[in-house]
């Protein structure tokens, strides 16, 4: 199918948010993506892991394919398949065709797919008993298969048959309809959501608007061949942010009903080593391209303005509005967080439905900025991302320590973190 | 023209190439001339001024800019990384030469 639609992420200004078939998304970039999965699917032992990395993306591709088929009136299967293969390539999910699926389902096969593309150009081939690492997408593509044939949500079965990880040419999944629904959640979809504007604070100079404004204008945009987005130096995804909260959520339920509350500590460990891994590599990405360089770099005098600087770059690319609450110092920094993206999915949520009660990323991700700037000197002079770096400065633990002092999923009326230095 | 290893992971190295100036547009289109098969896009930014990015034949790698800094990044291929790094200077120079 080569049909060309038009696919627009809407940004939301008052959320920090891009919306697309009503499901928020983030821009995150293949080493967060694949630091978080294999760090979940570590667990496939304990418990079955594509439950929760399979499932949670096939209750959202569904709930985003039925909303964007309502919001642009197509009901016909083949221009469905068609707007499904144009969201899958925009994001940066890589290129799909639908051509040989039916409502029975049916084989889907790409040379082109971000988790599989990316793992096997980085890392050696993985283990032949392990399966595929395409499980995004292959959760996604059965999500949206069912809304293309108005099924119920929990009736398409897949499985990855091949992967450029194992050596085969092409990644391939299969699909097929069954009487057995799989026990699936509905999508939370907007979840609970929160209004901020991205506020000029009277610290600084640095026009956090106008920064906002031109990231937003950056052309993340696919490569037409792969549909793969190369920016900043990484391969980046907008993914729905439902799928990161969710995944880390219920790894942490799954990880904890097997193991017992002693794991809670390691599991929330390892999910704020995701953030702090991503601040260093998407961010730090971020912080030596181009685009830095054009839009942000020329306002930036002092180490706290680079801090203001990633602030304003935030919701631009979907993570919520983050304001600092006063002049951060190397020793510290306290920010709020509005309508930050993980806690909106998990606020969306019962309480006696949830385990976390703030977000590890957020902790991990601000603990690594301030590394990033502070200790690693990313203002001062270009570094060297080689593993060296991060093994050299962190080789005793994290730098600064992050903790929720507010947390909306605790009832406060927004996050508050604290970022300190965790050394004298 | 000073060079800078920026990123490096199995697959792919990121440099930095710092020139006394940036490019301009015709310094660009220039490259893309040079360089059979290279693809240039050009994306006007909100604040003014152009971000460039190259895109190399057979996707070995891309360069980027813009016309606000003289440094110019250049994403290769890890496993032709020196002889890419050295066409890629070859053609900056060039470009520069030219247009003297």
């Amino acid at each position: 199918m080569s049909v060309k639609v038009d696919v627009r992420l809407e940004p939301k200004l008052d959320r920090g948010a891009l919306l697309l078939g009503g499901e928020p998304h983030v821009v995150h970039c293949h080493y967060y993506n694949h630091f978080l999965q294999t760090s979940i699917e570590d667990a496939e032992g304990i418990y079955p892991v594509e439950e929760v990395l399979v499932w949670t993306a096939q209750e959202i591709a569904h709930h985003l394919f039925r909303q964007l088929f309502a919001q642009e009136s197509v009901s016909d299967p083949s221009k469905r398949k068609a707007l499904v293969e144009s969201v899958f390539t925009r994001c940066g999910y890589g290129k799909v065709s639908l051509d040989l699926i039916s409502s029975e389902g049916g084989e889907i096969g790409t040379p082109y797919e971000h988790y599989a593309y990316t793992y096997a150009a980085t890392f050696p081939p993985r283990p032949s008993g392990k399966r595929g690492v395409s499980y995004f997408s292959q959760g996604y593509l059965a999500g949206a298969i069912e809304a293309i044939y108005d099924l119920p949500l929990g009736t398409i079965h897949s499985e990855q048959t091949a992967c450029l990880t194992q050596g085969d040419p092409e990644v391939r999944w299969r699909f097929w309809r069954s009487e057995h629904r799989l026990p699936l959640t509905p999508s939370v979809g907007e979840g609970n959501f929160q209004t901020a504007d991205l506020a000029q604070m009277a610290e600084t100079t640095i026009p956090m608007v106008q920064i906002r404004d031109a990231v937003l204008g950056l052309p993340l945009l696919p490569d037409p061949e792969t549909g793969l987005i190369e920016a900043f130096g990484v391969i980046l995804t907008f993914i729905p942010g439902n799928y990161y909260a969710l995944i880390s959520e219920r790894h942490l339920d799954h990880m904890e009903k097997v193991m017992g509350p002693d794991v809670r500590p390691l599991v929330l460990d390892m999910l704020i080593e995701s953030g702090h891994v991503c601040a260093f590599n998407t961010l730090g990405g971020i912080m030596q391209s181009a685009e830095w360089d054009a839009v942000v770099r020329p306002h930036l005098k002092t180490k706290e303005d680079w801090l203001y600087g990633i602030s304003a770059v935030m919701p631009a690319i979907g993570w919520g509005v983050v304001g600092c609450i006063d002049t951060p110092s190397p020793q510290r920094w306290q920010v709020c967080l509005k309508n930050w993206y993980e806690t909106t999915t998990l606020a969306a949520l019962p309480p006696s439905q949830r385990r976390l009660d703030h977000s590890p990323f957020a902790q991990g991700l601000l603990s690594g900025i301030m590394a990033l700037i502070y200790k690693a000197g990313v203002s001062e002079k270009r570094l060297t991302f080689d593993g060296e770096l991060y093994r050299q400065l962190f080789q005793e633990g994290r730098l600064y320590d992050g903790r929720f002092i507010e947390s909306r999923l605790l009832g406060a009326s927004q996050d508050v973190v604290e970022v300190t230095s965790s050394r004298q | 023209m000073k060079c800078q290893t920026l990123q490096v992971c199995a697959w792919r190295i990121k440099y930095l190439i710092t020139l006394s100036s940036p490019l301009e547009a015709h310094q660009w289109k220039q490259i893309e001339q040079n360089w059979v098969g290279s693809r240039l896009e050009r994306f006007p930014l909100s604040i003014g001024g152009v971000l460039y990015k190259l895109t190399l034949p057979e996707r070995v790698g891309t360069l980027t800019g813009s016309s606000h800094s003289p440094d110019i990044y250049a994403v290769l291929l890890r496993v032709q990384s020196k002889s890419l790094l050295a066409q890629v200077q070859d053609h900056i120079e060039r470009a520069l030469q030219e247009n003297l």
